[in-house]
């Protein structure tokens, strides 16, 4: 009789029914609940039934665990540290912090650069002798301002320095 | 997993994960046809799981299953998928003028997975379980799906032998109650 249980699975049935399995079996007979709860263990159980996958798919999979892992590291790697020399090193050198250093340097100089092209201004045409005593620490301000700007920007242009969208000058 | 595999998992060990992919890509595949019930859009399904899954490996308590929650992660995936296209539907059909502006996109889109899926007992089992709190998730995948005894499950847990044929039946009862809307009434 090819449907008869193995002796296995009736040994099996046996312990779970705890060695009384005459009145088990008797009671699931004649229990609803417990033959629904039977018979939605076995839906469960066939629910998440295998599948195998062929080799390229488990291989996508993996080449796209390596990406996002990549990718997440990426970030880190070229996000600004700390302090300012770490926040110019070259990409792969620089702190974890999250601190857009260098972009909050380039806005003071920028900003104080633009003040001081105004108070100049203003000094030339109210005093024209404050001139000569301004004019070269501005002239340099600026000139440091604008090459680092410069830098910056060629190099992000460049795809040397990569930031994320957020914090690219060039956005 | 041992507290070194946790702390692998959670650090993204592409070996561990690659390990992990081979151990269970085959089931999450067979849930994935029961949802999608097309072979290409379940290999899709999977791929943004497994994605999703190392995004946030770091939700993964560590102790419980993996394959439980990777089944939560595949229904999330599933859901936000279905929530997309009806956007795009929704999308279309205010292209074409026919929009209605009280319509909300996720509900429908819930709906429309249900109603999909009201046919469907795996489909609907599937939701169920992902449904379930951790700890009954995690019993019921070890003890259903992956076969594990009472005793390993409660090692495997940390908890005690009785609290896992507990949880289990509470589980069981949660599932049909998630499945049918009635609680199962029998305690033999």
């Amino acid at each position: 009789m090819t449907d008869c249980l193995d002796s296995d699975a009736l040994l099996a049935l046996q312990e779970a029914l705890e060695w009384d399995g005459t009145a088990g079996m008797t009671h699931l007979a004649r229990c609803a609940d417990c033959r629904g709860v039977l018979a939605e263990l076995e839906l469960l159980h066939s629910a998440v039934a295998p599948l195998e996958p062929d080799q390229a798919f488990v291989s996508r999979i993996t080449a796209s665990l390596a990406c996002a892992h990549a990718a997440e590291r990426e970030p880190a790697q070229v996000t600004a540290g700390p302090t300012v020399p770490a926040a110019l090193a070259p990409r792969g050198r620089v702190g974890a912090t999250p601190v857009p250093v260098l972009d909050f340097i380039l806005f003071v100089v920028s900003t104080s650069t633009i003040w001081s092209a105004l108070a100049f201004a203003r000094a030339a045409l109210d005093q024209p002798e404050a001139v000569s005593i301004w004019d070269p620490s501005l002239l340099l301000l600026a000139a440091l301002g604008g090459a680092a700007a410069c830098w910056r920007t060629r190099r992000e242009a460049a795809g040397d320095w990569v930031v994320p969208p957020s914090q690219s000058i060039l956005r | 997993m041992t507290d070194d595999e946790v702390s692998r998992f959670h650090a993204g060990d592409e070996r561990l994960f690659g390990q992990l992919v081979s151990e269970h890509s085959p089931r999450l595949l067979g849930a994935a046809l029961r949802l999608t019930r097309d072979r290409a859009a379940a290999d899709d399904l999977v791929h943004d799981a497994w994605v999703r899954a190392y995004e946030a490996r770091r939700s993964f308590a560590g102790h419980g299953s993996v394959l439980g929650w990777l089944v939560a992660v595949l229904r999330t995936v599933h859901l936000a998928t279905v929530r997309t296209e009806a956007r795009h539907v929704r999308r279309a059909v205010a292209y074409a003028g026919l929009a209605r502006r009280d319509v909300d996109v996720d509900e429908t889109a819930d709906a429309l997975v249900e109603g999909l899926d009201a046919d469907d007992r795996h489909a609907r089992v599937i939701h169920a379980l992902a449904q379930l709190g951790d700890r009954q998730r995690d019993v019921v995948t070890l003890r259903v799906l992956e076969g594990l005894g009472t005793a390993a499950t409660a090692d495997r847990l940390g908890i005690a032998e009785g609290t896992v044929k507990a949880t289990l039946a509470q589980a069981l009862n949660r599932l049909r109650t998630l499945m049918n809307g009635t609680a199962g009434a029998c305690d033999r």
